[in-house]
Formats: C-alpha cells, structure tokens, sequence
C-alpha cells in the first residue's frame, strides 16, 4: 500500500478512476489515506465517533473536489487541507462559539484515554498515541489553535482570519494551549520529556 | 521559530497513522450512496478478466434457493447459462433489451433515497412468467469505460427463484434517541446503518430494534456474503432539546392564594405540554400548585416543528403544607375589621365555595358557621351570643365546595381570640 502513494503514475490513475466515480478506487483511496486522515481528524475532536464523521464529510469534499487537484502539489497535502477545514467547519457548525472562548469543563484530565490502553494490542507508534490523546484533552478553542498553527503551519494571521478571532486571542490562546499540554504530558506520561 | 514541544508534536504527529478499519469504508460507500446516488449492485459478477474489464458494466441477479447458502452460485458457471450479449445489457434500455432478451425483464436499479417499498428493484411484469427471474442491467455509469468489443459475452446463469427484497415499515416519522422496531420479512439479514456507520442486522424473518441515537440519514438493505447490498434509505429527525427552570423566587402564593411553583420550558417550541401531577399546562411558562409538603414531580414535553417531541422531569421539595394562609389568631376588638375576624386568607382571595365551621375543642359544640369570605368569624359564640374566652384555643374547619386537581376539600386548623395583638 504505501509504496503505491509513492507511486505517482498509480496514483494518478487513481485519482482519474475516482473521477469517473469508481467505487473500487474511491474505495482504495479512501483505504490508503484513511490511517493519515483519520489521525488529522482526532486531532480537532474528541473522541473517535466525531472524528469518523469528519473523516467521511472530509472524503466526501475530496471526491467532489478532485477536478480542481492540479497534480502540482503532495496530493496528500492537498488532502490534509481539506481534511483539516472539515473538521474546523465542523467545529465551526456545531458549537456556537467554541474558538473564540475556552470553557474550563471542556479541559479535563479525566478517565484514561482509550487510545492509550489500545495502544498494547496494536502496534502504533506510542509517541504518535500519545500526543494525541493530550491535544483531545484540550478544549476546543486552545486545541483548534495549537493545530493550525503547529501542525498547518499557518500563521497568527491567518489563524485569526480563519477562526474571525484576534491576533492576540490565537497567540494567547495557543500559548495556553502548550502550557495545558505541558502539564498533560507530565502529569499523564511522565516517560515523555 | 518552533520550540521543543511543538517541534516535539509536529513530529510525533506528522506521520502519524492509524490502522485501517474495513468498516468504515461500509460507512462511507453508504454516506456516498446517500450524497450522490449512482447505480448501485447487489452483486458484482465478477467473471474472468475480461468481465472484470467491463467494470462499470454490472449485472444484477440475486440468485436465491429456499437456502441461503445458494446464493454462492450465482457466480458460478452453470451449464443451464443463458448467454447475454453485452451490448444488449449496456443499452440499458429496458424496451430494447426486454425486446432483444425475452427471457429477462429489465428495470432501473438505482438506488434512489425516495423510492417506494417494492418498487425499486422488481420488473412490473416478466416477459416470460414461465421463465421466473430477473436479470437488471445496471445504467452504464461511464460510457467511456464502457468497451464495445463483441467478445465479451457474460454468461448468465438461471436462478430457480427471484429475490425479492421486502422493505421495512417505517413510521412516517422517526426521532433521534428513540428505538426503531423492525420485522425483515426477508430471507437475508437486514442490516441498518446509522449516519455514523454505526451497523443493525436483524436476522432474517426476525424482529429487531435500531436505537436511533443520531439524526440524519439512515441507509438499509439485506446483506449476503458479507456484502451489504443498500436497497432504500430512511431520515431521522433531530428530537428536541428539553429543559425548563424551576422558578427559585420567594414567592410562594399567588394573587389567588393558591401555593405556587413558576415554570418555564428553557426551549421554544412548538407545543409545550405540562403535567403536574395530574395537572395541565400548555404554555411556556406555567404555574404549578402542589398542596403537600414534600417532594413532587414536573413533566414537560415538547414538541418540535418537526413533530418530534422529548420529555424531562424534575422535582420539586415544597416546603410547608398549604392551609389556606389562615392566621392562628385574631383580634376581635381591633378597629380594623380585617383583623377583627378570622377568615382563611386564601378563601378571601380564591373566590370558591366553600363552608366554614368553628367548634369549642372542649364540648364539641358549633361556635359558628359561614360560606361566605366577606363575614369571618368574630370571636362570637352564636348559641351564647357571648365573646368566648381569649387566649383559647378554637377549632376551624373548611369544606371546599370544588378543590382543585390534587387538592383535598378539607382544611383545618386551631385560631386563638385575643384580647390585642401581640
């Protein structure tokens, strides 16, 4: 599977087949960029069911979208992005107003992650597991931030832009967001530095 | 400029990946089904490359025996095969091919979210009855793909009997985080996904319930071979939020002297309906009156404009037991009149009939009687006509011509005369 996202030509005719609306290779799509997208989604939800309907909304988008890929670009970047302002929509959609305050009750240090116990059983990079059970303890609006801006690498700027926050509410709050996840990581695997 | 944790959990996370789970593929073929139907098969006969090479050209039969395990024939070769030209079946044009293929009846089998039970997938009539199955060439969904050489000739085989697949009864109306009970009527399990991809299967020619914990589009459809072949789809509304608040005033009489509890539902809707015990109410905001000490139990439902409705209870700990306000003393010599008699103040107040009679604890004998709020009693002893003692206590006891829902008719208590107030 993986040598096949490598593979350009492969991928190519993929995309091509998805465009003529083949179930078969949307299928193989979806299967070969589910593992990465699905870790794209659990990064802005907080358990795995939200994360799925994200997933499927998201896949949806890129099988509508595909037309505009230009094939310049990562495809898997390309799909990431879309991926990433799904699920900020969703947030967006769902909560009145979930990026512009940080409710204390959404930041919990609570019962053990599933993620974690799973984590035996499966042989997942643990680290990988690990910094994502801290980020789905955040609460959304530290977490949405400490995304787009760590992991999207957008800028305050644009964060601000994308969210209709201030400059000064992103940078805060992602601050925020790193203090709380440093305390996460010490209090909860104290094996990470 | 990234620092250590950021750096720390861009790398952790960059590549990160989970495991696939073959489920979620079954969710979201159905979420793509339901987004932008397309023609749809119940199976795919895959035989040899140079089918496989007609992808988009699929050809439909359920082959079904009175045992489930048959269906693996149908993508078997079987000798008795009847031989279809695939040009025949591309054209999709169920004249021409009903015209062309006596033996086959072709029909449309999109799946279409708004399709009647029965409808869908069933020719209205088989050309050949004496020749009972049904062979549906799907509408080719690519013409480009399509391939036009005359060698590739699908071998059919004859199924002994057609499937028919028998839809739910659905209820007009379906509401999230209600049960959905279900009978297949059909031969294969029916299995049921929720808009999450959450899975149902009621076993066939079973009942089964489908917990409706999400709004939204529901897909169903039979499965076989572990394959699941969407046949209709169903909507779950979202059922209302419902909350109210309890009033926490200090107000615990109302203008009509009635013991009160202010409600009001914290949601608009469509229709509020109350139950206080037994009690009704129909507005948004509402007065309960409950007349025992205690605790005691609020019901609101309401009704969305989508005719979806939810219920919540709450209780309510009432602090004193209602005793028509009446005072435990008078004044009969006090200028003001008010005070010169001994009337329940609520019996001022409720406008209802009622009869009100005091007695001596001491004899038993009958003080005094009225039925009329304006004239309390003045401390007077009707059989005497004498003032009866101060600082004793008297009996008073009140029939209520007409108590309310949970109310009893009967009060009583003990009033005091005194010589002045205290």
């Amino acid at each position: 599977m993986k040598t096949n996202v490598e593979n350009k030509a492969h991928l190519t005719k993929l995309i091509n087949d998805c465009l003529s609306n083949k179930r078969r290779a949307q299928e193989e799509l979806f299967k070969l960029f589910y593992g990465k997208m699905l870790g794209v989604c659990l990064r802005y939800t907080k358990d795995r069911d939200s994360a799925e309907e994200i997933l499927q909304e998201g896949f949806i988008k890129v099988f509508d979208k595909l037309d505009a890929f230009d094939y310049k670009g990562s495809f898997e970047g390309w799909m990431r992005r879309i991926v990433a302002n799904t699920a900020i929509d969703s947030l967006r959609k769902h909560k009145k107003d979930p990026l512009l305050t940080d409710n204390d009750e959404d930041f919990k240090l609570g019962a053990t992650n599933p993620l974690i116990e799973r984590e035996e059983e499966e042989t997942i990079t643990l680290k990988g597991e690990m910094a994502l059970a801290a980020i789905q303890q955040l609460s959304p609006a530290y977490r949405t931030v400490f995304n787009l801006y760590v992991l999207e690498e957008y800028t305050h700027k644009e964060i601000a832009e994308i969210l209709g926050i201030s400059e000064g509410t992103s940078k805060s709050n992602l601050a925020k967001a790193k203090m709380n996840l440093q305390r996460i990581l010490k209090e909860r695997f104290e094996n990470i530095d | 400029m990234k620092d250590n944790l950021e750096q720390n959990f861009k790398e952790s996370l960059e590549n990160f990946e989970l495991p696939y789970d073959p489920k979620a593929w079954a969710a979201m073929r159905n979420r793509l089904d339901v987004v932008r139907p397309v023609s749809k098969l119940p199976i795919y006969l895959g035989i040899g490359a140079g089918v496989a090479a007609v992808a988009t050209l699929v050809l439909l039969t359920v082959h079904f025996s009175n045992k489930d395990k048959q269906v693996d024939e149908v993508s078997q070769l079987n000798p008795t095969s009847t031989t279809v030209n695939v040009d025949d079946a591309e054209s999709n044009n169920s004249e021409s091919s009903d015209k062309k293929n006596n033996a086959y009846s072709n029909t449309n089998n999109s799946i279409n979210p708004t399709s009647q039970p029965n409808s869908d997938l069933l020719p209205n009539n088989t050309s050949n009855p004496s020749n009972p199955f049904t062979i549906t060439p799907s509408s080719p969904i690519n013409p480009r793909q399509t391939t036009t050489s005359d060698d590739n000739n699908i071998v059919m085989p004859v199924p002994e009997k057609t499937f028919r697949f028998v839809h739910p009864d659905l209820a007009e109306l379906l509401c999230s985080g209600t049960v959905l009970s279900l009978t297949n009527k059909n031969d294969l399990p029916l299995k049921i996904t929720a808009p999450n991809g959450k899975e149902t299967t009621i076993k066939a020619n079973d009942k089964g319930k489908v917990q409706l914990s999400h709004s939204g589009r529901y897909s169903y459809g039979y499965t076989s071979d572990n394959e699941f072949f969407v046949q209709g789809n169903f909507d779950v509304q979202d059922s209302p939020d419902a909350d109210f608040t309890i009033s926490s005033s200090d107000v615990k009489y109302d203008e009509s002297g009635l013991p009160v509890t202010y409600v009001s539902s914290n949601q608009l809707a469509t229709n509020y309906s109350w139950n206080f015990e037994g009690a009704k109410a129909d507005t948004r905001d509402a007065a309960a009156h409950f007349f025992k000490k205690g605790k005691h139990r609020i019901e609101l439902t309401v009704t969305a404009a989508n005719g979806c409705k939810n219920t919540v209870e709450k209780q309510v700990m009432i602090e004193e037991n209602y005793n028509l306000m009446a005072m435990n003393s008078f004044v009969p010599t006090d200028v003001d009149p008010a005070n010169a008699t001994f009337m329940p103040y609520s019996l001022k107040l409720r406008n209802t009939g009622f009869r009100m009679i005091i007695l001596d604890p001491r004899d038993g004998h009958l003080i005094f009687e009225t039925s009329d709020a304006s004239q309390g009693w003045d401390g007077i002893d009707r059989q005497t006509g004498q003032l009866v003692q101060y600082e004793t206590a008297y009996i008073w006891k009140v029939v209520l011509d007409k108590p309310l829902k949970n109310e009893s008719p009967e009060y009583a208590g003990t009033v005091i005369p005194i010589s002045r107030r205290r």
